[in-house]
């Protein structure tokens, strides 16, 4: 089963927690093997089980007051955002500084995100999923998808900011 | 955001850069794209800029793999005890 460690990866971003990521991927195979009629042949499987994941996540995780609550999608947008939706912030991330973060500074911003703005970034840019699948995954529009994954980048990218500003970063335009 | 040359409009551009590097655009928005990013400077500088962050998301953020005996923990659970392979025996 060469996907369990990437559902085990996608489980673990969204919990944080090692056993809850095991516990997520045990979820999602017992109902992919018990719904395994729903599943339509020719589409994509992996999106699939990631669906299933990403349900279990929302039905037995999200409860739970360690998962951060819900997201006021709002706030979050006029904090992060131009109003026009403009380039927020040039981040080179071919500067040396940048180079030289370790993988677990970046996850750290990473899972600073907003659980949903979080999860787009894992599947496009993690796990390579499409728009079109990404929407099918998160049950949200294809529109929301795009405006949301832009925004996550953003977040990230202050969030690297301020990281790199740690070390001496100047921001030079 | 016009920058001066006819019909370029460098916003627009951006917002294709993030399309054309998600892979959501088709073979002739994708012409069109190149052809804007060889008009412009400041666009291609932008999209060189956002390239590097995808490839700098990917090669930093940290991928987990089950820990060591898990996988098989969770197929005895599961009841998967044979081996692919074992079906075409």
């Amino acid at each position: 089963m060469p996907l369990m460690d990437t559902l085990y990866n996608f489980g673990f971003h969204l919990t944080y927690n090692e056993a809850d990521a095991q516990d997520l991927v045990q979820e999602t195979l017992l109902k992919a093997y018990r719904f395994i009629n729903s599943y339509q042949q020719g589409t994509n499987a992996k999106a699939w089980l990631f669906k299933i994941l990403k349900n279990a996540f929302i039905n037995e995780y999200r409860k739970r007051s360690r998962i951060p609550d819900h997201v006021d999608y709002e706030e979050v947008v006029h904090s992060q955002d131009n109003e026009d939706g403009s380039y927020a912030g040039y981040v080179d991330l071919r500067q040396e500084i940048f180079q030289s973060m370790m993988g677990d500074e970046v996850t750290t911003a990473l899972n600073s995100l907003p659980v949903d703005f979080r999860t787009v970034v894992l599947l496009s840019d993690i796990e390579g999923f499409t728009y079109e699948e990404i929407a099918g995954i998160m049950d949200i529009p294809i529109g929301t998808v795009r405006s949301r994954l832009h925004r996550a980048r953003n977040m990230l990218k202050d969030q690297l900011k301020i990281y790199a500003a740690g070390r001496g970063f100047e921001e030079k335009r | 955001m016009m920058n001066g040359k006819s019909s370029h409009n460098c916003q627009q551009v951006m917002e294709m850069v993030y399309l054309a590097l998600d892979g959501e655009l088709d073979t002739d928005q994708m012409k069109g794209f190149l052809y804007e990013l060889d008009r412009c400077s400041c666009c291609f500088d932008s999209f060189e800029v956002e390239k590097a962050f995808r490839q700098f998301l990917t090669s930093k953020i940290e991928r987990r793999c089950m820990p060591p005996g898990a996988h098989d923990a969770l197929k005895a659970k599961l009841g998967f005890t044979h081996s692919p392979d074992d079906a075409n025996a």
